[in-house]
């Protein structure tokens, strides 16, 4: 059976669409960049409620104009490497046929005709070979260029986004309440210790009887609070895990969301920063990995959204630990920390989660802001 | 032109809007040329599928910051003349003691 050499492709031709939407997409970012100009301009001319909403109108017509211009770049580069790919099958087709022609093979147009004699065969079937898997790397090639221009819309990152959003907020939760059950465990640890040792010191002659039962009540009621507490948690867990949170597997699972980079470290820089990395659990650096990468697909450039996850994060991470603790100083001042432990735990989760969300709703007004005040 | 609520420059709001409607000019110019006739085999059709929503999407970006610039600049020009109606009619209330016949004329 004839060969057919022929591509149904023209590289020039896409080179040339390629080129113009270089064009766009540089155009479309001086245009998305002058209207976000021209929207903090008014900042300084123009306050009140209609500059308010002229402010977000021009934000997300900014917003608009680079996700085109983004979108322009993604064509642009998913042309210009099929080009190359096409350049390049294109050149295997040519050259087959020469080789088959210099073989003796009947060769018209773009078809290497059937052989007649036995060393035709094998250079046939050597053009076969060749034909072949230049015509794989074609099919290959438009696959990849129609997945890449059909990236994901703005509509469907957003869906995306929100999804994320809502399994997120739940593992942050349970994470959340599994931490202070094991928070509190820690504590109910250290205070059963320091009883016993203040108990030990009773007997001791040197040791003033009164200020080792003082210690040892303290930690006595140091041990109760934290047992309450770690049960008020652990309660909560069994009801919003349905159970799950008793058997092993559900354990293992919420010992998964807990874990953080350093965790089981026991000296050097990592045990050091455990207070601080344990606000950052590796459920929370994938979310934020997501993120990024669905701001990408939006049109956002790396840079911006790797600082945008990474503000999300810390602010969110700040706001949890801040609420937590305030909410669980008030609660010991007023002798109470054990029936605090529990709305203290999730008033941070949902303080934590706000203002992240706030961050990130808005960072495009942050970003602009934080470009100003640097020099 | 200060007041309860908002403050603005009129003079710095027509630059923000002329600023707004330029923005798109070169935009609109290079998107419009159109991209060509690319031929991609079996990815022909979706490649002019995209170029064609690339294409619509700048148009409506290049109009929404074109007629967005307008507003802000009829928005200068409203405040200007608001500003300047109310000087007038308070120019055109006489003010007692300010001139002409007092009421009962017998100076």
């Amino acid at each position: 059976m004839p060969i057919d050499t022929h591509v149904d492709a023209d590289p020039a031709s896409c080179r040339t669409t390629a080129q113009w939407l270089d064009g766009v997409a540089r155009a479309g970012q001086g245009a998305a960049d002058e209207v976000v100009g021209a929207r903090n301009a008014s900042f300084d001319c123009w306050s009140g409620p209609a500059g308010d909403a002229f402010r977000d109108h021009a934000g997300r017509i900014g917003a608009a104009g680079e996700t085109t211009s983004a979108q322009a770049r993604i064509g642009a580069q998913a042309l210009d490497d099929f080009a190359v790919s096409v350049q390049g099958v294109l050149d295997t087709m040519a050259r087959a046929r020469a080789d088959a022609l210099a073989a003796g093979l009947p060769v018209t147009g773009e078809v290497v005709g059937d052989p007649t004699t036995e060393p035709q065969r094998a250079a046939f079937d050597r053009a076969t070979q060749v034909t072949d898997e230049a015509r794989a790397r074609y099919v290959e090639a438009q696959t990849e260029l129609t997945d890449r221009i059909r990236a994901p819309t703005s509509e469907a990152v957003a869906v995306v986004k929100d999804v994320v959003l809502g399994v997120s907020s739940v593992t942050s939760t349970l994470g959340a309440l599994q931490g202070g059950v094991d928070a509190w465990a820690d504590l109910a640890d250290r205070a059963a210790a320091q009883r016993g040792a203040m108990l030990g010191l009773m007997l001791a002659p040197e040791v003033p009887l009164e200020q080792a039962v003082r210690g040892a009540l303290q930690a006595g009621n140091d041990l109760e609070v934290a047992r309450r507490a770690g049960a008020a948690n652990a309660e909560a867990l069994r009801r919003a895990t349905l159970g799950a949170s008793e058997t092993s597997v559900g354990q293992r699972l919420l010992d998964g969301l807990t874990r953080y980079p350093g965790k089981f470290a026991d000296s050097g820089v990592l045990a050091t920063a455990k207070p601080v990395l344990k606000r950052f659990p590796v459920a929370s650096l994938v979310f934020a990995g997501v993120g990024v990468r669905t701001d990408v697909d939006a049109g956002r450039g790396i840079g911006s959204a790797l600082a945008k996850q990474g503000t999300t994060l810390a602010a969110g991470a700040g706001a949890t630990w801040l609420t937590t603790a305030a909410v669980t100083a008030g609660a010991t001042a007023l002798g109470v920390g054990a029936v605090a432990a529990l709305p203290a735990t999730l008033l941070g989760v949902v303080a934590g989660g706000a203002v992240a969300y706030l961050v990130g709703a808005d960072w495009d007004s942050i970003e602009s802001t934080a470009q100003d005040l640097l020099p | 032109m200060t007041g309860p609520g908002f403050d603005v420059d009129p003079a710095g709001l027509a630059a923000v809007g002329a600023r707004m409607a330029d923005a798109t000019a070169t935009f609109g110019a290079s998107a419009g040329r159109g991209g060509g006739a690319p031929v991609a085999g079996t990815a022909t059709e979706p490649v002019l599928a995209y170029l064609e929503a690339l294409t619509e999407a700048a148009a409506r970006f290049a109009e929404a910051a074109q007629r967005s610039g307008e507003a802000v600049g009829q928005a200068a020009v409203g405040y200007r003349r608001g500003d300047g109606t109310a000087a007038s009619r308070l120019g055109a209330v006489p003010v007692p003691g300010g001139g002409g016949p007092a009421p009962g004329g017998t100076r």
